[in-house]
């Protein structure tokens, strides 16, 4: 089974999927868990259509290159930037990015 | 007035006669399109920093060197998709009207992501220009561009502007109309995917050639592999089979590159728009923050974000309701000079209906809007709402709505009409019903008035403060059972950060004008009009019984005199005539003399800020989602403040 892009209108999220995502790639961690200031590649996004056409649309498409700028308190959105721009986006759709890691 | 007027550019406000040439202005959102458009046409579309203001497309003339010529401003959109509605009524405007230009307008700053949809307006196969725009920021901010090998590359002119100075512009329309006369040759370079796209595109453009569609078949081609509902249906009216093999296409395009077709389009695009970017532009690491970066780092920092918030929100409040109120005094004093003393049933009407009514407007209106306008726009154009939304997403969440949702709410408090209709920058039609229904409790600049005409003017600050505050309350309680009793979709937030930036004195002058203008001219004639129906009322003896009708809730259960009543039937066309209309009817500001017991103040001022939205809001909620939702929020409005206003009234009797 395909675990990458979600095409259907049904919501997948990472959530429980974890495990199998790092069994394909490895390293694999949503956005939401970068430290501030920490790069990214995007490997995946996950989630339904509409959110992962408009994040592609964004920029957010994978192998490119983010970097996690601040993270509101109270579970709050992450601020990132991409492609030379800044996007708050919420904690649960920040959730479904994944992620290489890469170092600060 | 500006520096965008000069030479031959004259603004015309009303085309009777049929325009020469259209130029329609399309772009990412926040980018300057609304600034342009200003510009060009001298209108005072809305302009403020935050993404989504345009949400219909506007439109204007202007005539330059002899040509009439109608400008549209479309609203900002990142790609041509038919998620959004933005999205749709552009693609749609651009392919089936047709303008004979389109203005590409990109900001020099986020030129890569603004590429990706140049890529997509190029493949509509329309005539387009690019105004490069914002160049003075990017330049700032260590960015250079090679606006002429970006011509090159793109095969599309380019123009840099900076909009909100009128630079550049002037030679903008010049180059527009040479592309749309044809005297200047678009001829964009043809954008090649990779080959497992390109081949399919390629082949599906063949299938296509004959079939009439409003879009170029490229652009078909590519939106039927991106499963394109609107383009599907179309094409399937025309030739089922090619749907079909569309879809095979895209089927075959995921098995190779193991991400849905859409993804892989959208990649490919944006590996061109980072090729073209590269190519083109210089960019210098910037080591020291600026200033601005500094305010915007403690803005947005989760310790000193909110104290910074409710700061800057609260001092906005106090400084009018202690300006607005020491000014308004003044000028009522001085109106209240010249009362004459003796007058016939005419003169009294004349007198009364009015005078009564102008000066009431100018006393509580023009001290207290004026100031108003002037500091939200100014927080509009710095950037600092869509960071009061990032702050407030969790808070935004309780109540089933994202942080953005903010925006409209924090308008709401200049005016609940423009408020309601920025509700559009919410994703799902539920979203923004929830987000619209929360507005129209936001006590807006007529129902301030009246607090603060009422309450904070007879009988304190804190109890005005503690008004907005129990309304605050209200509204976060109301939207939560609206979240839990409405079903249908919801959609997390995924929002642009604009750059902050120093508000610019011209654009936030011009703007406040446009606003505090647009609610006088309404305002005025409604004030006048509504005094002298009621100096007519008064000497016809018509008040008494429609007071009397409506005493059981006003004297009975809400403890006010029965005048009250009348005031409220006025009050639902200006939440301000509720406090304008006493001083027509006693000839009086002096309210305390009308209610002389402090809690009748507070628990009319509540009333009035809860039990309806005015006519002009009704008219707004009506058309964004039709009578029955309309109606039903009014009524509901009606009974809740009516219920709520009473219990107000009985435990502030039990505490007084």
């Amino acid at each position: 089974m395909r675990l990458t892009f979600s095409h259907g209108q049904e919501r997948r999220s990472f959530k429980g999927k974890r495990h199998r995502f790092q069994h394909r790639y490895g390293n694999l961690v949503p956005i939401t868990e970068l430290k501030p200031g920490q790069r990214g590649l995007i490997k995946s996004v996950c989630g339904n259509r509409k959110v992962t056409q408009r994040l592609a649309d964004l920029g957010l498409t994978p192998e490119t290159n983010i970097s996690v700028l601040k993270s509101a308190p109270f579970n709050g959105p992450i601020e990132i930037a991409v492609r030379g721009s800044r996007l708050a986006i919420g904690r649960e759709i920040a959730e479904n990015i994944l992620v290489q890691p890469k170092g600060t | 007035m500006s520096s965008c007027h000069k030479n031959t550019i004259s603004n015309k406000k009303n085309t009777t006669k049929k325009a020469d040439l259209t130029i329609a202005l399309a772009g990412n959102a926040n980018v300057g399109k609304s600034a342009i458009f200003n510009c060009l046409t001298g209108s005072h579309q809305h302009v403020g920093n935050w993404p989504g203001k345009t949400v219909e497309r506007a439109e204007g003339s202007l005539r330059f060197k002899g040509y009439n010529i109608d400008v549209i401003d479309l609203p900002g959109i990142y790609s041509f998709s038919t998620f959004s509605l933005e999205e749709l009524v552009s693609r749609e405007y651009i392919a089936l009207e047709k303008p004979d230009v389109v203005v590409n307008v990109i900001d020099a700053c986020v030129l890569e992501r603004n590429l990706f949809f140049t890529l997509q307006l190029i493949e509509l196969q329309v005539p387009i220009i690019i105004a490069l725009n914002q160049t003075d920021l990017a330049r700032m901010k260590g960015i250079k561009i090679d606006e002429k090998r970006l011509s090159d590359f793109l095969g599309v002119p380019v123009v840099p502007t900076v909009a909100i100075k009128g630079t550049g512009v002037y030679e903008l329309v010049e180059q527009a109309i040479k592309i749309a006369k044809g005297e200047l040759e678009v001829r964009p370079r043809e954008i090649k995917y990779g080959k497992e796209v390109e081949g399919r595109v390629r082949k599906l453009t063949t299938l296509l050639g004959e079939a009439k569609i409003s879009y170029s078949p490229r652009f078909v081609a590519l939106k039927l592999l991106e499963g394109d509902e609107e383009i599907k249906k179309e094409v399937q009216s025309v030739n089922g089979e090619i749907v079909k093999t569309a879809e095979e296409y895209a089927e075959e395009i995921e098995q190779i590159h193991g991400e849905s077709c859409p993804v892989v389009i959208s990649s490919e695009r944006y590996a061109i728009a980072n090729r073209v970017t590269m190519e083109v532009q210089e960019a210098a690491i910037l080591k020291k923050m600026s200033f601005v970066d500094r305010i915007d780092e403690l803005a947005t920092h989760k310790i000193s974000g909110y104290p910074l918030m409710l700061a800057a929100l609260f001092s906005v409040f106090y400084v009018i309701f202690s300006f607005g109120g020491f000014l308004s005094a003044i000028i009522s004093n001085f109106f209240n000079m010249f009362q004459p003393q003796t007058l016939g049933v005419a003169q009294k009407i004349l007198w009364e209906g009015v005078v009564g009514g102008f000066v009431a407007a100018v006393t509580l209106f023009l001290p207290y809007v004026l100031p108003f306008y002037l500091l939200l726009t100014i927080l509009e154009d710095s950037g600092y709402l869509p960071r009061v939304a990032f702050l407030l997403d969790n808070l935004m969440h309780k109540i089933g709505l994202h942080g953005k949702a903010i925006i409209p709410i924090i308008l709401g408090y200049g005016c609940n009409v423009p408020a309601c209709y920025s509700c559009r920058i919410m994703e799902t039609q539920r979203d923004r019903l929830i987000a619209a229904f929360v507005v129209t409790f936001v006590p807006c600049t007529a129902r301030i008035i009246v607090i603060l005409g009422l309450v904070a003017a007879f009988v304190n600050i804190e109890w005005a403060f503690a008004l907005l505050l129990i309304d605050l309350i209200i509204i976060f309680i109301l939207g939560r059972i609206a979240f839990k009793a409405l079903p249908g979709e919801s959609m997390g937030m995924i929002m642009e950060l604009p750059s902050l930036r120093l508000p610019s004195r011209r654009v936030v002058l011009a703007q406040t004008w446009a606003r505090t203008k647009s609610i006088v001219y309404m305002v005025f004639p409604i004030y006048i009009v509504g005094g002298t129906i009621l100096a007519v009322m008064q000497m016809t003896g018509f008040l008494q019984p429609i007071g009397a009708l409506l005493t059981p809730i006003t004297v009975n259960w809400l403890g006010l005199p029965s005048i009250v009543g009348v005031l409220l039937l006025f009050g639902a066309v200006r939440k301000e005539l509720v406090v304008v209309m006493p001083a027509v009817l006693f000839g009086t500001t002096d309210l305390s003399k009308i209610f002389p017991d402090p809690k009748q103040m507070i628990v009319l001022a509540f009333v009035t800020m809860i039990y309806v939205p005015c006519v002009a809001t009704f008219v707004m909620l009506k058309r964004e989602f039709g009578w029955k939702t309309a109606s039903y929020i009014t009524i509901f409005e009606i009974v809740f403040a009516i219920i709520s206003g009473g219990i107000l009234y009985r435990s502030l009797q039990l505490l007084w």
